[in-house]
């Protein structure tokens, strides 16, 4: 019978193992099996096909049980993920439930997850923003974390490549702070917009441009998008739905399904994998290297080992560190690749907390006709070119306008319905949230609960994250810089918001814990995103940041991601790994 | 609560967003700024059985 389990072993072999299928694995599988690897992708939750399983997406308004909105029972049932703006009736399928998958908060941290097919990558916000060297210089400029060990001339080339396959809406706007690349048309700004912009232009002299943002929409699709399946955004802004046209990127809509053409991508969702294998024997091929991984099937709770030459972790940042910090074996005691027990350290986040308000009485003759599924954008200007605040970094803004129809609710009976009869237009109304940089610190971290376990048996993930000093400071400087710049520009009714003992999490953009550095002392990962003590373990979604700029990360998740891929190509070609 | 949630309940009904509110699940197209002729405000407010929104859409593809 010894042959049948040399072919249940050759069965789970494959080139490459990717660990998740969101944005960042996503674009692992492509692009492995774009180079002719047999590559396993492995999602922990359920399968999530393009178009034919999301199934609130053409639903009308009024053909939703509760109108769109979550009853109290969802709301109490579900307290940390209601939070997210994007948890409503029409998308809650996207979300875990927070009671299936409990994490310790050693301190209050919002965790969003979505557990499927596709990931985040279906409901995420869409910005997409180069980072520039003022990013990846920042931690050397300004003393804080480690230097990051690649520069914006090491990933630029990236940049323009994914891109050019995902589809990014955008202007060229020629900032040296938010780098151009290859966009397609641009969405246009509102008349408010363009006055704020003017405004701001004449009154800073050119240091504070406002912009219309960068967004993975496909506002003219190329033929390498109809080559996807995919076609023109169609101004609906019902994104957290999944797009039945394609039209802004996804796993679902453009990686996976490219991946799956090659023939070369096996599936396999409800798989939970437990941990990675180390191979601890001091002689042979695999010595000293990951050989594959541990899976629980989610339903059965049966383990499988799957056995692969490279092991990309794109498990979302938490997941990516709970992955590592399990991985035990004698050699790594305390997670793998961790010598230095910097694993799960060096955790942060962007600082989401505050928004400000404001209305502008005037262009009373003009309005807004559809839908635009992106805003106008304020790259950072705090501390850009020299420090001139007493915090360090600093924030980008998104700046968004409306003229929404008001009603009188306050008569009854037939005035009532008159008047409803009868929307009126209000002031424009414009909103702004500030997207601040937050600084690695390694009392920000995340780690293994030593008594916890979830439902499959792995310890629960303890997070220990929270606010310092740097970020009130920079949201006070928020409040004020904009406050200044919104009446410069003749905005009235001028109203910050912010409530101090919001948790963070909400900005779902948690980065490191396994951060790319130089020095094996002080990272994890070396520049080709492989962990230093262990080569064949490439670690690219949000856990390998070293530090977070302001500029939303996705983009340079798949940047990095695809470069790493390539490079482990080569190295495998080599012999190398 | 039972008025407002009176009030949502319709303003979220169909035959309210149809009608009033001239919703379109998928508009194709984005205009950032289009004029709203003062002169057609100033008219729809004497209009009893005509939204402001009834004529300005009337306008819009009547006259473009």
């Amino acid at each position: 019978m010894s042959f049948l389990n040399i072919d249940s072993v050759k069965d789970r072999t494959f080139d490459a193992i990717v660990i998740g299928s969101g944005i960042s694995g996503g674009w692992a599988a492509k692009e492995l099996t774009g180079k002719g690897l047999r590559t396993l992708v492995l999602e922990r939750g359920r399968d999530v096909k393009h178009i034919t399983d999301y199934p609130t997406t053409m639903m009308q308004p009024w053909e939703f049980q509760h109108l769109g909105q979550l009853t109290k029972e969802m709301r109490e049932a579900n307290p940390i993920a209601s939070r997210c703006y994007a948890f409503r009736e029409d998308a809650t399928h996207f979300f875990i439930k927070d009671n299936e998958h409990p994490y310790v908060q050693e301190k209050p941290f919002d965790w969003i997850r979505g557990y499927q097919v596709g990931g985040k990558s279906l409901m995420w916000a869409r910005g997409t923003q180069r980072w520039s060297d003022f990013d990846f210089e920042g931690p050397a400029r300004d003393g804080f974390a480690i230097d990051w060990p690649i520069r914006y001339a090491d990933i630029a080339p990236w940049y323009s490549y994914v891109e050019k396959f995902a589809g990014i809406s955008g202007n060229k706007d020629g900032l040296p702070q938010l780098p151009d690349g290859e966009f397609l048309p641009p969405h246009e700004q509102s008349c408010v917009e363009k006055h704020f912009t003017d405004e701001m232009a004449k009154h800073y002299k050119g240091t504070r441009p406002i912009i219309i943002g960068r967004c993975a929409h496909l506002t003219k699709p190329q033929p390498i998008h109809y080559q996807q399946g995919r076609a023109q955004c169609q101004n609906r802004s019902l994104c957290q739905r999944g797009c039945p046209y394609g039209g802004y990127f996804s796993s679902n809509s453009s990686t996976l399904p490219w991946a799956a053409k090659t023939g070369k991508m096996t599936l396999r969702p409800d798989s939970v994998v437990h941990s990675i294998i180390f191979d601890e024997k001091k002689n042979g091929l695999t010595s000293g290297r990951a050989t594959g991984v541990r899976v629980i099937d989610a339903h059965t709770k049966e383990m499988t080992e799957y056995y692969a030459r490279i092991i990309f972790v794109n498990a979302a940042c938490l997941n990516s560190n709970l992955i590592l910090l399990n991985s035990k074996s004698n050699r790594f005691p305390n997670g793998l690749g961790n010598d230095n027990g910097l694993l799960g350290k060096y955790v942060a986040f962007h600082n989401f907390r505050t928004t400000i308000s404001a209305e502008h009485d005037g262009f009373q003759d003009t309005t807004t006709e559809g839908i635009r599924p992106n805003s106008s954008y304020i790259p950072r200007f705090r501390n850009v070119f020299k420090q001139e605040t007493d915090f360090l970094r600093g924030y980008a803004a998104g700046f968004g306008s409306s003229r929404m129809t008001t009603i009188d609710t306050s008569a009854m009976g037939e005035g009532l319905k008159s008047s409803l009869m009868q929307p009126k237009y209000g002031n424009w109304r414009v909103s702004s949230h500030m997207m601040g940089e937050t600084i690695p610190k390694e009392s920000n971290y995340v780690t293994l609960d030593s008594s916890l376990t979830d439902a499959w048996g792995i310890p629960q993930l303890k997070i220990s994250v929270a606010y310092d000093d740097n970020d009130e400071k920079m949201i006070r400087d928020f409040h004020e810089q904009m406050s200044e710049m919104l009446t410069v520009a003749g905005f009235k009714n001028i109203q910050t918001h912010d409530v101090p003992d919001k948790a963070p999490g909400l900005d779902i953009h948690e980065m490191g814990g396994i951060r790319m550095g130089k020095d094996p002392k002080t990272s994890m990962l070396n520049k080709w995103n492989q962990l230093h003590a262990c080569k064949n373990v490439f670690v690219t979604d949000g856990a390998c940041m070293t530090s977070t700029s302001t500029q939303n990360p996705s983009l340079t998740f798949m940047a990095i991601t695809a470069r790493a891929a390539d490079h482990a190509v080569k190295e495998m070609r080599k012999g190398l790994l | 609560m039972i008025k407002r949630l009176t009030i949502q309940g319709y303003t979220n009904s169909e035959y309210y967003l149809v009608n009033v509110q001239k919703f379109n699940m998928a508009p194709v197209f984005i205009t950032a700024v289009c004029p709203y002729p003062s002169w057609l405000l100033m008219v729809a407010d004497n209009q009893d059985s005509i939204t402001q929104i009834d004529l300005y859409v009337f306008f819009k593809y009547r006259f473009s």
